[in-house]
């Protein structure tokens, strides 16, 4: 147990130094890869734990970055400010938006958030306040170790959130929705109003990490912050590193972010093939998620390989 | 405050036009053993389903601990202390036997204990009393038939309900197992839970119920005292009459 924590001090430490000793390109790529991680992470919450895919996660992160971009740009409002307003803005839209599509189950519910994350950029295209179409121009800052490090918190507290959720009693009611809706509700639990904090909370980290991309980045349209492919990188991240724990999301979204790094750098046009190649043998061999293969191999050597295809009937 | 821990008035379920359940009246006396049987499809769980709020109500009341409950979800209903298990056993797969019973420890009647340990403490309780306490390390998913019946119990009680809703414990049980299933409703009773028995094996619920309801084709076709009801014509031709004919 000790040597775990050591170890996760050691990784944090080496994470929080990198602008120390990294060039521009790594630390743009670190921005990139923490920021992926707290969407996977906050996906977790509710995807991981209660087990409702959703792909419209983007949504919030479009709405964090709408809520800073227009805060500096068009009330010139500091950033802290718009990071307020990008997280106030997104806990509401989704406590709204909860209530009716988390009564929803299954594919339905995934069905749902895929429409609304398309319908978001339409409606940003078309209000003035947004910049309609041509999306909106921030103040130009150029700190891009402090964007690194600004990153590196907002993923370390949504994964303490979730460490903390993982212990805890509201954890619990989400575990139990994801085993048998019907019989959380026959024991006690709330379904709809856990669903809906566990939305909320994913929503408030999404959209900070918005935030937080749209000051770095400096510019914003319709297109590239109501982004549905970040949907499925949130779902595949989580789902490589280990869906409901939670240190599974944040590995899953480094590991994979650094694999398409390096792939997208040596092989350019064939990147994608691998990339997808490498995403297929996971969900073969490690169906529980990266994490998981310490422990497994620990206990079952190569058996552990076999033993998943079994049970999950591959 | 009546006597009376649950009532039930005018039930009415329709599934597509086809009546489950048809004008059925009967009460829960505080402290009763009360049976329900019936042949298959007679509409037990959907009785069942009606009470714990996991179906609703197309007309009729019910009255429970002196308030009406038939607008209230199912957790409201566990809340306020209704219990039930699932016919076909629903544990949470995943988890270890123990945490399937800390659930209803950690939500059951009142909402439930906060602290999860405490509610894994209760829960070994629950476990130690159903038999089940050797397995609570086990994945839910693991265990079998009657131990799956078992653990359903468990999780159950631990939501210390003042209403108990079993549905066919005993179904599939061996003659030994039965006995015990039979010990075990009436050390709950002993408690002070009150318990409605769904059930199929007619011994079984003649030794324990102090009341029996029988449901035909929807309808209630005779309540009372075990011994008469089960000795009355109507209840021997419908339930029993193709076994003795």
């Amino acid at each position: 147990m000790s040597a775990r924590w050591l170890v996760l001090a050691a990784a944090v430490a080496l994470l929080a130094a990198v602008p120390w000793f990294g060039n521009a390109v790594l630390i743009q790529f670190g921005i990139n890869a923490l920021l992926v991680a707290v969407l996977a992470q906050s996906w977790n919450i509710l995807g991981g734990f209660a087990g409702y895919v959703s792909f419209g996660n983007s949504v919030f992160y479009g709405l964090g970055s709408y809520g800073v971009a227009i805060a500096m740009a068009q009330w010139n409002l500091p950033f802290w400010a718009g990071l307020m307003v990008a997280a106030f803005v997104a806990v509401a839209f989704a406590a709204l938006l909860g209530w009716p599509i988390l009564r929803l189950r299954g594919p339905y519910f995934a069905i749902v958030t895929l429409g609304i994350s398309a319908a978001m950029s339409a409606l940003a295209a078309n209000l003035d306040i947004a910049g309609k179409n041509v999306g909106l121009i921030l103040p130009l800052t150029r700190a891009d170790a402090l964007f690194y490090e600004g990153s590196l918190v907002l993923l370390a507290a949504a994964t303490l959130t979730v460490a903390w959720i993982a212990h805890s009693r509201f954890g619990m009611a989400l575990i139990a929705i994801r085993e048998d809706e019907d019989a959380a509700g026959s024991v006690g639990v709330n379904a709809t109003r856990f669903k809906i904090a566990a939305l909320a909370m994913a929503a408030f980290f999404t959209a900070l990490a918005g935030g937080i991309h749209a000051y770095w980045i400096t510019y914003i349209d319709p297109a590239g912050s109501f982004d549905t492919t970040l949907d499925l990188r949130m779902v595949i991240m989580t789902m490589f590193g280990g869906p409901g724990t939670v240190l599974g999301p944040v590995v899953g979204a480094l590991v994979l972010s650094a694999i398409y790094e390096v792939l997208a750098d040596s092989i350019s046009t064939a990147a994608a093939l691998f990339f997808g190649i490498v995403i297929l043998v996971a969900v073969i061999f490690l169906p529980r998620g990266l994490v998981d293969l310490g422990g497994g191999f620990r206990t079952m050597g190569w058996r552990y390989f076999l033993a998943n295809i079994r049970q999950y009937r591959i | 405050m009546s006597a009376a821990l649950f009532e039930a008035r005018g039930l009415v379920k329709r599934f597509h036009g086809l009546i489950a359940v048809s004008e059925v009246d009967f009460a829960i006396p505080r402290g009763a053993i009360v049976g329900l049987i019936g042949p298959n499809g007679a509409g037990k769980s959907t009785l069942v389903n009606l009470i714990a709020g996991a179906a609703r109500l197309d007309e009729g009341e019910l009255h429970f601990d002196g308030a009406r409950i038939d607008h209230l979800p199912a957790y409201a209903r566990a809340h306020l202390g209704i219990g039930r298990t699932y016919q076909i056993p629903k544990p949470f797969p995943d988890l270890s036997v123990r945490d399937n019973v800390a659930m209803g420890a950690m939500f059951g009647a009142g909402g439930g204990v906060r602290d999860r340990a405490r509610a894994r403490a209760m829960a070994d309780e629950w476990l130690d009393f159903v038999g089940l306490a050797a397995q609570a390390g086990f994945q839910a998913s693991r265990l079998g038939g009657p131990d799956r019946k078992r653990l359903e119990f468990a999780k159950a009680l631990a939501m210390q309900p003042k209403l108990l809703l079993l549905d066919e414990v005993m179904a599939g049980l061996t003659p030994v197992e039965v006995d015990a299933a039979v010990g075990l409703i009436q050390r709950t009773r002993d408690r002070g839970v009150t318990v409605l028995v769904i059930e199929h094996v007619v011994p079984a619920i003649r030794r324990l119920s102090d009341t029996l309801l029988v449901l035909q084709q929807g309808r209630l076709i005779a309540s009372g005292d075990p011994a008469a009801v089960l000795n009355d014509p109507r209840v021997i031709e419908a339930y029993l009459g193709r076994r003795r004919a």
